[in-house]
């Protein structure tokens, strides 16, 4: 189990203990996380998992399709990412997940 | 004593079961008895597995490796066995819906972005505009037909402008995907024949988007057909047979189920007031009420798949090659998931219907399906506030299409009053 940190739009920070192997968009999900859906399941199809993150390790890099998805959403940085596609284990410790604001 | 199947197992695939929705019962019933339930349906040609229980058809959905899509994504309008000349022909073999992986996320991904929930978000004026220019039309008669009239323009128009094809083409295009899609209905069979009639229906599609892609791949346009034809897998534009491909998916996806789902919502509204009283009253609510139009409705009403492996399925030996029949409103309806499940409620939630499917094949469309009808519903009551219908709808002859053949409807003539 590792504790994931997620910042939401207001600057409120929340904990919600994920299961190691699981994603993040799931974690988010299972503490109720506001502004992220993950409507499609983590198919990569639907756009409604977008975080925020710096610090990820280093083999875990955005996917060719994972960037394009991801050029269909606004407010795209260089720091964007699914959170359906990043798998939770110990590495994520202290990592800052930054939610944007819910439509 | 075990229970007789026969009777049940031979209509469970015929058209004119689904004429009224008795079937319902029937599927509480397999639920209840034997929710993973071989079929030995004689009257469709081949036995089958049948599955009703909610939380078996989502790992069914779910379980791709398993669970082929090769033949097909719905039960087809005959069991044999399609030769590869013919798959080829008709682009079973590159179509998305019955791809499987690793083919199917090479076609796939690289279309996801253009129907995401933020790409699919920008279109809302465009759909407004659409939705009001279709209600214009009407408005002043007096009386319509909600399938033909408003139901089935406005997906026709969104996919037909979308992929830019020209007005002058729609009416053949709508008229060859009905024969494709719902080809035992009797405004259109061909004699008789549903099989000959779905293939006469297809093919005159397939002809057309192969035409249609080798036109867009000479001159480009400013339009998606255009866009399909530029996308890339490993560095090469998609050829001609896999542009065909997408176009009739698209076609055939999108015109039927959106009009099923929207007629059959619009019926529920006015079947039951209150919960259009609701929905008037709260904005807010009109995105649940889409969710449970599309569940109360289940506009595609099974899926296929074929075991790849010989498993144990919840105490039942399903061997490779097997056919697994799911049917989707026996989950939407299931009372273990949802309470009071026969009951059009819109703001039950949560509501995690099983309409779009789910896992890699699921809907690419639904976004814009739910914008289609987020948009209509609360438009078309302020538009006509005393709608009312003059005669009974009538429920589509197929077995996967849940929707009205015609739904005809009277109301005030009037203008269209401006958005507020």
């Amino acid at each position: 189990m590792t504790d994931i940190i997620f910042i939401l739009d207001d600057g409120t920070s929340r904990k919600v203990e994920g299961a190691d192997g699981d994603t993040v968009m799931r974690t988010a999900l299972k503490g109720g996380i506001p502004g992220i859906i993950g409507e499609c399941g983590g198919e990569m199809s639907c756009g409604t998992c977008h975080v925020y993150v710096e610090g990820l390790p280093a083999d875990d890099q955005r996917s060719q399709d994972e960037t394009e998805l991801l050029e269909s959403l606004d407010e795209v940085r260089e720091c964007s990412r699914l959170s359906c596609q990043i798998r939770v284990s110990g590495a994520l410790a202290g990592v800052e997940f930054h939610v944007p604001r819910p439509d | 004593m075990s229970t007789d199947w026969s009777d049940i197992d031979n209509r469970l695939l015929d058209p004119h079961w689904y004429v009224t929705e008795d079937y319902h019962e029937v599927f509480a019933r397999l639920r209840r008895e034997d929710p993973v339930h071989w079929t030995e349906n004689d009257w469709y040609g081949r036995h089958h597995w049948t599955l009703t229980r909610h939380d078996h058809i989502k790992e069914y959905l779910l379980n791709h490796e398993m669970y082929s899509s090769r033949w097909d994504t719905r039960v087809p309008v005959s069991p044999k066995r399609r030769t590869p000349e013919v798959r080829h022909a008709q682009g079973w073999d590159v179509g998305v819906g019955t791809t499987d992986n690793p083919l199917h996320d090479l076609y796939r991904r690289p279309i996801n972005k253009h129907f995401s929930v933020p790409a699919i978000g920008r279109m809302r004026e465009d759909i407004e505009s659409l939705v009001d220019e279709i209600l214009g039309e009407v408005a002043g008669n007096g009386s319509c037909d909600i399938v033909a009239d408003v139901a089935g323009e406005m997906p026709l128009r969104v996919i037909m402008r979308l992929l830019g094809i020209p007005e002058s083409d729609w009416a053949y295009l709508r008229e060859n995907t009905a024969r494709w899609r719902e080809p035992a209905d009797p405004r259109w069979i061909i004699d008789g024949d549903r099989v000959k009639t779905a293939e006469q229906g297809l093919n005159a599609v397939m002809e057309y988007c192969t035409e249609l892609a080798m036109q867009r791949r000479r001159e480009p346009r400013d339009d998606f057909a255009t866009v399909i034809g530029n996308l890339e897998i490993d560095g090469d534009k998609l050829s001609i047979h896999e542009m065909k491909a997408w176009f009739s998916a698209m076609i055939a996806a999108g015109l039927e189920t959106t009009r099923n789902g929207t007629s059959v919502g619009i019926w529920l509204f006015l079947t039951h007031p209150e919960q259009r009283r609701l929905m008037a009253e709260d904005p807010g609510l009109v995105k649940g009420a889409v969710e449970e139009v599309l569940r109360w409705t289940t506009p595609t009403r099974n899926r296929l798949r074929i075991a790849n492996a010989d498993h144990d399925f919840h105490g039942k030996r399903i061997r490779a090659g097997d056919w697994v029949v799911a049917m989707l409103p026996a989950a939407n309806r299931d009372e273990e998931v949802f309470e009071n499940p026969n009951a059009f409620d819109i703001t039950r939630s949560p509501n995690e219907h099983l309409s779009f499917g789910m896992g890699i094949h699921m809907c690419l469309g639904r976004a814009l399906a739910r914008l289609e009808m987020a948009t209509l519903f609360p438009r078309l009551f302020e538009v006509m506030p005393d709608i009312e219908m003059s005669e009974e709808p009538t429920w589509i002859v197929d077995t996967s299409a849940t929707g009205f053949a015609t739904m005809p409807v009277t109301f005030t003539p009037t203008e269209l009053p401006a958005r507020s």
